[in-house]
């Protein structure tokens, strides 16, 4: 039954999330030849970096944020409004009904982010801002001391951000939605204020956490060991970021699985 | 024929009253076979199970009999559909005079009154 | 055999009280009007025996089976409202319903669909608003479960396909199956009907055989049920 309701749940929404993608792609390409027709010489070259930046802000983050409430109003109109009668009187558990929605959504919402990457890279490369002198240099050192200077490090790194900031991010959007089912009245209004309290309390919470490593950081400053851990402390913030995300993720998780068991209640 | 049922009375009386209007008026032939309890409660839109009663009862009467795989069929007995046919038009003539005698009808004047109506047709 | 129990069951909004302490046995074979009033808890009670609502007190079972997944493989539920994607097909509704119901007869339901002129590959949100309605319960009606849950299933469709729509549920009958009918059309439905339940305000005023109260009462259901609730 599960393998079914995925194959309803990526019927009703591949288009809309292909549609998406797609656009990201065009702009990204409309981007480059832009970025490609002005010629890189010493006087553009502050002109082409704006352009960069504002084209992958606005593609990166208008596009994952569409994606990400694309995501959660899909898991909230179809188990939630009229279509919930349909879903909750099938043949099938909520949990089910719950993680199709969940593999779906997490699906996608990791092909939008590593794509929101490579048109990123592929923007970087159009505006010619990386044969610059100094961002070369700026990049080498955030190479070398991040990751030790593998850029296949660093990819795995990113990649498993991604991952780990994809299945908080989903999973708390869920959250929200599932507790604001609790409240008698203004449902989709209570699921929006637990939402934005979730996610002040997760970013206390992730400040609390990079304590740790910035502790480390000073201590090492103090005893006049910068150099060698830098590298360290950059590496471990990437890290203690995706430890925090995981955490969340799990906690959001387990707190998902405990609310979508309890019987619905469609007013 | 139409089912023309109308929702104060019980309907199963009205259908045992239809049936039997069926048999006596010549629809049914004796020894025909009835629809199933499922055509006949479609066609007339009641309930089956109110369809079934109706059934049970003339069959209990026996104006009806069933033979356990083959269904239900209409009496053989031309005595007792002639009966039914005697009781209705007793039924019948009852009901006329009695609202007659209401319009304050003797019954000698209802006598002529009819004659003359008859012919009059 | 018992297809349906209700145990004291209740469900409060608040401090108000939708359905107070229902008790309820229905069994197999039965064609039940669920009459009541506007607010009387019709579908707060269909919904609870759907499980859509979760009960403040008590349970409802399924040929013994608590609401819950085995409930749902047996009850056949047809909303008031519209519950499909309007985006969908009316073709794939009914491969969602032949996936996910194993009791499902497709054939059945494009047969229905021939009979009342309703185009397979038409999207819903092109259909009229009956048309709607009846796509549903088609669907609801193709399927061979054990209790039927009709909410006001004739209140958007003319007069003629109403007669039709009644003639599919007399066909339909099953001796093993019953269905439950909420509406405020009584008059239209009342001779398809064995049994009626009375609800008001959230409470079951009478549980009782069609025909049984017509010769107490010599009147029609509507017209016992416009003095019953009379305002």
């Amino acid at each position: 039954m599960l393998g079914k309701l995925i194959k309803y749940e990526w019927k009703a929404c591949y288009k809309v999330l292909a549609a998406l993608n797609l656009t990201l792609v065009l702009i990204t390409v409309i981007g480059c030849l832009i970025l490609q027709a002005i010629p890189s010489t010493e006087e553009n070259i502050f002109f082409l970096a704006v352009l960069f930046i504002m084209l992958s802000a606005l593609s990166i983050s208008a596009f994952n944020l569409t994606t990400q409430i694309y995501i959660y109003f899909r898991f909230y109109k179809n188990l939630f409004t009229a279509e919930g009668y349909l879903m909750h009187t099938l043949p099938v558990t909520p949990l089910q009904l719950f993680h199709s929605k969940l593999i779906v959504g997490y699906f996608w919402f990791i092909v939008n982010t590593l794509l929101s990457f490579f048109c990123l890279a592929v923007l970087g490369w159009a505006s010619r801002i990386f044969r610059l002198e100094n961002t070369r240099t700026e990049l080498q050192f955030l190479f070398q001391y991040t990751i030790g200077g593998s850029p296949g490090k660093f990819i795995l790194l990113l990649l498993a951000a991604t991952l780990a900031s994809g299945f908080s991010s989903i999973l708390m959007g869920y959250l929200s939605i599932l507790l604001g089912q609790l409240v008698e009245k203004y449902k989709l209004g209570a699921a929006i204020g637990f939402y934005i309290a979730l996610y002040l309390v997760s970013q206390v919470l992730s400040s609390l956490l990079m304590i740790i490593p910035t502790t480390f950081m000073a201590v090492a400053d103090d005893m006049g060991f910068y150099g060698e851990f830098a590298s360290c402390f950059y590496g471990n913030l990437l890290l203690w970021l995706i430890a925090a995300w995981v955490l969340f993720g799990c906690a959001y998780y387990a707190a998902c699985f405990f609310l979508a068991r309890r019987r619905v209640n469609l007013d | 024929m139409p089912w023309n049922l109308n929702s104060d009375r019980p309907i199963f009386l009205q259908i045992i009253d239809k049936i039997q209007i069926d048999i006596v008026s010549g629809f049914y032939q004796p020894g025909d076979k009835l629809p199933s309890v499922r055509e006949l409660a479609q066609e007339a839109s009641v309930n089956p199970n109110t369809m079934q009663k109706a059934l049970s009862e003339l069959e209990r009467t026996g104006l009806v009999y069933s033979q356990r795989t083959s269904g239900r069929f209409i009496t053989e007995d031309k005595d007792m559909i002639y009966a039914l046919k005697e009781q209705r038009a007793q039924a019948l003539a009852q009901h006329f005079l009695e609202n007659m005698q209401r319009l304050g009808f003797q019954k000698e004047e209802i006598f002529r009154f009819l004659s003359q109506f008859l012919k009059a047709q | 055999m018992i297809l349906l129990e209700c145990k004291n069951l209740t469900k409060k909004y608040g401090i108000r009280t939708a359905l107070s302490h229902v008790n309820l046995l229905i069994e197999p074979g039965h064609i039940i009007g669920l009459l009541g009033p506007n607010g009387s808890g019709k579908t707060t009670l269909i919904k609870l025996i759907a499980g859509l609502l979760a009960p403040t007190e008590g349970m409802a079972y399924v040929e013994g089976n608590p609401v819950g997944l085995a409930s749902k493989s047996l009850v056949s539920y047809l909303p008031d409202h519209t519950y499909l994607n309007s985006r969908m097909r009316v073709q794939d509704a009914i491969r969602l319903f032949e996936d996910f119901y194993q009791d499902f007869s497709s054939a059945c339901a494009h047969d229905m669909l021939a009979k009342l002129d309703i185009d397979p590959s038409f999207r819903l949100k092109s259909l009229s608003k009956g048309a709607k309605e009846k796509v549903q319960l088609i669907l609801a009606m193709s399927r061979q479960a054990k209790l039927y849950l009709l909410d006001e299933p004739i209140a958007g469709v003319d007069p003629a396909a109403r007669d039709y729509i009644l003639r599919m549920l007399i066909s339909n009958y099953r001796e093993d199956a019953s269905i439950l009918i909420s509406t405020h059309l009584i008059s239209d439905i009342e001779n398809i009907l064995d049994e009626v339940i009375f609800l008001q305000n959230g409470q079951i005023r009478a549980f009782t055989s069609v025909d049984g109260l017509r010769q107490k009462d010599h009147k029609s259901i509507d017209s016992i049920f416009r003095e019953v609730f009379k305002c």
